[in-house]
């Protein structure tokens, strides 16, 4: 009787904790979970990130749209001796740039912007094409604005 | 006897290990408390950074939605009703009506469009707003929400020549209306501006 109560509990005191095996799933498993959910988490903070650069990307081009309306609203012949690439890096714009493509992304240390001005007819037409780019996390991330100017507006 | 008086002795040993070892040790203790140390900043570190980048998304996207709102009612007003420019609501002293002619009082105060039904309206800076006023409104109407905060609003016309009509140059920046001066909670102030031709001058 006492023989055998002895044998149960040390039966007991064996079975008492986890195998080895036991603990290296369960481990293995949990790690597998926070790896993917730390994953998750960057990738989307970094897409939030390029969100935000991109509602600042759009801003700028669509102040480079204004601002060539502008330009076009105030004399549509010296808007017209306009027909190249023009880099417009600095903010507010002031006055028309050199031509020429931008050397690098110093619009607020992080965007370039160009616009490329083809004319069409007498003429009576631009085409204005306008691009901010940026880098971020080794790709390119552009954003493009694409409009028609006319005399006849 | 003898070898019952052994395992009688070994069970009483085995019993007051088996009720010792029911709790958990210091070690034990201190190393899953570390572990969580560890892992607890970390987590809120990570959950702190999304919200704060979350705000900003939103304060950045309210100022963009508000400045293209504000820009482009006065410029489709301006566009389509303006006909000529005053200093004064009870039209004398009209503005930018000879050659190489400019006007761009303060903060838009004193530079009035008339309309083609012989109505004044004007834009000018109230504080931190863009106010629209016209002789057809009983009090002024703000073009942006009180989340945000106009800075340097300018409205000017100049007419280059006596064949062109006057051109009227709009520009205001506009950021979010915060008073913290933390860098992170800070939105980049956006510019705007723009040109308009009188058409119906």
């Amino acid at each position: 009787m006492a023989k055998k109560s002895c044998i149960l509990i040390l039966m007991r005191k064996k079975n008492k904790g986890f195998t080895m095996m036991e603990v290296l799933i369960f481990v293995s498993i949990l790690s597998l979970f926070f790896v993917t959910a730390a994953a998750i988490t960057t990738a989307s903070l970094r897409n939030l990130k390029v969100q935000e650069h991109k509602i600042l990307a759009t801003r700028y081009a669509e102040e480079l749209l204004e601002w060539l309306r502008g330009e076009k609203e105030a004399g549509w012949n010296t808007f017209t001796n306009h027909t190249d690439t023009y880099c417009f890096n600095s903010s507010p714009i002031t006055s028309w740039e050199s031509p020429g493509n931008c050397l690098g992304y110093s619009l607020n240390n992080l965007y370039k912007r160009e616009v490329t001005l083809t004319v069409q007819g007498t003429p009576s037409q631009v085409n204005v094409s306008i691009t901010v780019e940026w880098q971020e996390t080794g790709n390119t991330y552009k954003v493009p604005l694409n409009t028609i100017f006319t005399i006849w507006e | 006897m003898g070898i019952i008086d052994k395992s009688k002795i070994k069970n009483q040993k085995s019993k007051i290990d088996f009720i010792r070892k029911k709790s958990f040790t210091l070690i034990e203790m201190i190393v899953v408390i570390a572990t969580i140390g560890l892992v607890l900043p970390a987590l809120f570190a990570i959950v702190f950074t999304i919200l704060q980048q979350q705000i900003k998304i939103q304060r950045l996207s309210i100022v963009k939605r508000e400045g293209d709102y504000a820009l482009s009612v006065m410029e489709n007003i301006i566009r389509n009703y303006a006909v000529k420019i005053y200093s004064e609501s009870s039209f004398i002293n009209e503005r930018c009506t000879t050659a190489n002619s400019s006007y761009g009082p303060q903060n838009g105060s004193g530079f009035y469009f008339e309309d083609k039904y012989g109505n004044w309206f004007n834009f000018y800076q109230d504080f931190t707003n863009i106010s629209s006023n016209s002789a057809k409104l009983s009090s002024p109407v703000n073009l942006n929400s009180p989340q945000t905060k106009i800075t340097d609003f300018s409205i000017q016309c100049y007419r280059t020549n006596l064949y062109s009509p006057p051109v009227v140059n709009v520009s205001f920046k506009i950021e979010y209306n915060t008073t913290s001066t933390r860098p992170e909670e800070r939105v980049t102030s956006l510019n705007y501006n723009t040109k308009i031709k009188l058409k119906s001058y």
